[in-house]
């Protein structure tokens, strides 16, 4: 079993983003203090369809760095969770991946056979996923479960503790139960320690795993998250569609829109000075940012198509689209930590 | 072969199933009293499940007499059990389906208990109404109660187990009104809703409209009145035909329009009115975004002229902005039509954009209820407190990790068991307040200001500031994040 802790990976090296200059993949040349965990460079992921392949992702570039924890948010159709399986290879059968390279840990994830993927898959990169119900199999004891995939670990003292420490306890008393005795909470934390605990991933990718739980359920679940990445070094790509969960959990906080990933930068950035007009927009329409005597903001028209459009995929609903917006893909600039893709920022930050 | 199983089980020590079913098999027709005098076990097993075996029974359709739930009812108001008839006026007349004397004695404790207790705002969710002054509620729950016996494991005996999903729940909905109904999943949220749309019968406790009970068994007239929106809108049309047909289905079944003509004015002067176009009609399920496909299900609703809409986590599944479209039109539902509206979410930001009134729910009682901008913005209840605590706050000035570690989440413990629900108040194994009291009485239901609280050391907290601000130390400490307390 793989237990070894990878360099970077150090217990309490809980990512400083506001320390680190931001680096941009491509443009790499200045003084990075340690190398990213994860670096996505260019990842298109393409689906087939009646109707002619649907692009779903489309030149995504960001990173990961050890012990940070990435999210990743964007409406239901925007390609992020497509990105996490393309990240796992898991990606479904004639889906298209290019890219100019998923590198993770000194290996080009994209270039992997299936073969070479495995010791990775699970081991390395482990993935929470959004039910924990079906991930683990109803009819078998959870105690039994446990056993499965930590072995004997789960007779280490500091595990157990491990398991308590995250209010897992009554999993451990109870390992005789099936887990439709358990809670969904517990079950969630539960597949949560597992694949954080099971090999000691370097990261951990989370595709919406608070979407079906409750808020002082969620709270529990982000805490956990939290407290594994202090003592694992955990790095997390959190994917979500909760700007709110995210807001709390991350960062660093990458915006996808149509397949584009159309906003980077650090979560305090992010949410005090967003340059997209779609990140502006996302934020005025969350219910918590609105002044409660006025109406809430939703953004006009629809996500349908953006991941056709030739140019930046959130012009047709975009307040302050110019002519160039429809026919050309805004380059991605950097301003200040942030790194956004829109033909407005330059001109704003140029006056 | 099922009259053999219970054959069994009779020899077994299992008291009440055997004998509940030996009742039904012989004395029920007769003699509902008998029932009752055989529930003289665990009465709490009894009170629920014995309509249930009922209606097993009814549909074993051998072993006895074949009674339907509408039968025992008549029979309840023929008023054989003298026991039974000071409870018919309670509990109305109209055979409203939950007949069964057991029942009706537990509910007949629960009004004498009531009626002992002055308590202001107690009680009938009219007279709660009253006390708030001027409101004229359209849809009220009276008591309303709903258990559902839990299957027993293979090979496991004992008494047959009950949730209680639903215990005492009684509150009220006044016309051009939003009330939220919020708490944790398996707090029976879900099932209050049910129970309001004549889904789900209650076990004990009635609905009213305009004061009239609406029995759980309701005649198409009575269906239109109360319409209920499920959660999932994807999953409420079929799939394989056009919204046009989903649309003129209700006028149809109803009788509603007299030809397709008249059909479709409707159905497209409704979708109007839910902001979408007429074109939208020619569409199939899907090729619509979750966004319209939610605004459509709410016409769907509309178009048989409810005066109550129960929504049932009308914007779980929905992406943020699309979120806001559909809050910004219940709003607007609201006014245009008088509507009296529930929505069922657990979703603390959406319910205070929307809700006037807002009714907090833990293991299936209502701890808090009251004016939304006090219960979710100033709760009184512990509980309360710590659910709007653990609502993430995005705040530019006070972002990510620093913040996420205030949230000394794992204070917060699990949500106790329905099954065997916690004596006394059901919150106190989670409760910074908790004091010996809290574990040994369930709290009465207390008038503080415009808000009912069930909560032994409410008053202390909601009133003087001094004690308040303890209070939510002790919350920040003990439970959840200062994150929410501010």
């Amino acid at each position: 079993m793989a237990t070894t802790l990878e360099p970077g990976a150090k217990p309490g090296t809980a990512a400083p983003p506001d320390t680190a200059s931001d680096p941009s993949p491509g443009t790499g040349p200045n003084p990075v203090p340690r190398t990213a965990l994860l670096r996505v460079r260019e990842l298109s992921v393409t689906y087939p369809s009646a109707r002619g392949a649907v692009p779903a992702v489309r030149g995504v570039s960001f990173e990961v760095r050890p012990g940070e924890v990435f999210g990743l948010v964007g409406e239901s159709g925007s390609g992020k969770s497509s990105v996490c399986s393309a990240i796992l290879g898991m990606l479904p059968d004639g889906a298209r991946l290019d890219a100019e390279g998923v590198e993770f840990e000194g290996r080009d994830l994209a270039r992997l056979r299936e073969r070479e993927l495995r010791p990775i898959r699970g081991r390395r990169i482990a993935l929470v996923p959004q039910q924990p119900m079906t991930s683990l199999s109803p009819t078998t004891p959870i105690g039994r479960q446990l056993r499965w995939y930590l072995g004997e670990r789960l007779d280490d003292p500091s595990v157990r503790e491990t398991l308590a420490s995250i209010g897992l306890a009554a999993v451990l008393d109870r390992g005789r139960d099936l887990p439709g005795a358990f809670s969904g909470g517990q079950l969630q934390r539960l597949v949560i320690a597992i694949a954080a605990l099971a090999h000691e991933p370097a990261l951990l990718l989370a595709d919406e795993p608070t979407t079906t739980l409750d808020a002082t359920v969620q709270a529990q679940v982000l805490k956990l998250l939290l407290t594994l990445r202090e003592q694992l070094g955990l790095a997390v790509l959190y994917v979500s569609h909760d700007l709110a969960v995210v807001s709390q959990l991350c960062d660093r906080v990458g915006v996808m829109y149509g397949g584009r990933l159309v906003e980077t930068a650090p979560v305090a950035e992010l949410f005090g000075n967003p340059r997209h007009p779609y990140t502006r927009a996302l934020i005025s329409a969350m219910p918590a940012m609105t002044p409660d005597d006025r109406p809430l903001r939703p953004i006009p028209g629809s996500a349908e198509g953006a991941n056709l459009l030739p140019g930046c995929p959130f012009a047709p609903r975009c307040a302050e689209r110019v002519a160039a917006c429809d026919t050309a893909m805004p380059a991605t600039v950097r301003v200040g930590r942030t790194r956004v893709a829109c033909h407005r920022v330059p001109d704003e930050e140029a006056k | 072969m099922s009259a053999a199983k219970r054959a069994m089980t009779e020899s077994q020590p299992e008291p009440q199933a055997a004998a509940r079913d030996a009742v039904l098999g012989t004395g029920v027709e007769g003699e509902p009293s008998a029932a009752q005098a055989d529930s003289a076990g665990p009465a709490v097993t009894l009170g629920d499940t014995a309509p249930e075996t009922d209606r097993r029974a009814a549909q074993a359709n051998g072993a006895g007499p074949a009674v339907t739930v509408g039968d025992v009812a008549d029979e309840r108001n023929h008023g054989v059990d003298p026991r039974v008839a000071p409870e018919a006026d309670v509990h109305g007349a109209e055979g409203d389906g939950v007949g069964e004397a057991a029942v009706a004695r537990i509910a007949a404790q629960a009004a004498a208990a009531r009626d002992a207790v002055p308590a202001p705002g107690a009680g009938a969710g009219v007279s709660d109404a009253r006390a708030a002054g001027g409101r004229v509620p359209v849809l009220a729950a009276d008591q309303l109660r709903r258990y559902f016996p839990v299957p027993r494991q293979l090979g496991k005996r004992g008494p047959v187990q009950q949730v209680h999903a639903v215990e005492d729940v009684s509150f009220d909905v006044a016309a051009g009104e939003i009330l939220a109904v919020v708490g944790e999943s398996g707090c029976g949220k879900s099932t209050v809703a049910r129970m309001l749309a004549g889904l789900t019968e209650p076990t004990v406790g009635r609905v009213l409209v305009d004061g009239a009970e609406l029995p759980a068994r309701r005649t198409p007239e009575q269906q239109r009145v109360v319409q209920l929106v499920t959660q999932n809108p994807r999953a409420a049309f079929n799939r394989r035909r056009g919204i046009r047909h989903a649309l003129h289905q209700p006028l149809r079944v109803h009788g509603l329009a007299a030809g397709a003509r008249e059909r479709e004015a409707a159905a497209v002067e409704t979708v109007r009115r839910v902001g979408l176009s007429e074109e939208h009609l020619d569409r199939m399920p899907r090729d619509l975004s979750g966004g319209e496909l939610a605004r459509l299900v709410l016409a769907r609703a509309l178009l048989v002229g409810p005066r109550v809409l129960v929504l049932d986590e009308p914007t779980a599944s929905l992406d943020a902005s699309v979120k806001a479209t559909v809050v910004n039109l219940l709003l607007r539902l609201r006014d245009e039509l008088g509507l009296a509206i529930v929505v069922i979410t657990h979703e603390i930001d959406i319910a205070r954009r929307l809700a006037d009134r807002a009714a907090v729910m833990y293991l299936g009682r209502v701890v808090e209820l009251g004016p939304a901008a006090e219960v979710l913005h100033a709760p009184r209840h512990p509980y309360a407190r710590m659910l709007l605590a653990s609502v993430p706050r995005p705040d530019p000035t006070r972002t990510g990790p620093a913040l996420a570690a205030d949230m000394a989440a794992d204070g917060a413990g699990e949500v106790p068991s329905a099954v065997t629900p916690p004596s006394g108040c059901a919150f106190h194994p989670r409760c910074p307040l908790a004091t010996q009291v809290c574990a040994q009485e369930v709290p009465e239901e207390r008038m503080l200001g415009g808000v009912r609280v069930m909560c032994h050391h409410a008053e202390d907290a909601g009133t003087e500031t001094g004690a308040e601000t303890a209070v939510e130390t002790a919350v920040d400490g003990s439970v959840s994040g200062s994150a929410a307390a501010r």
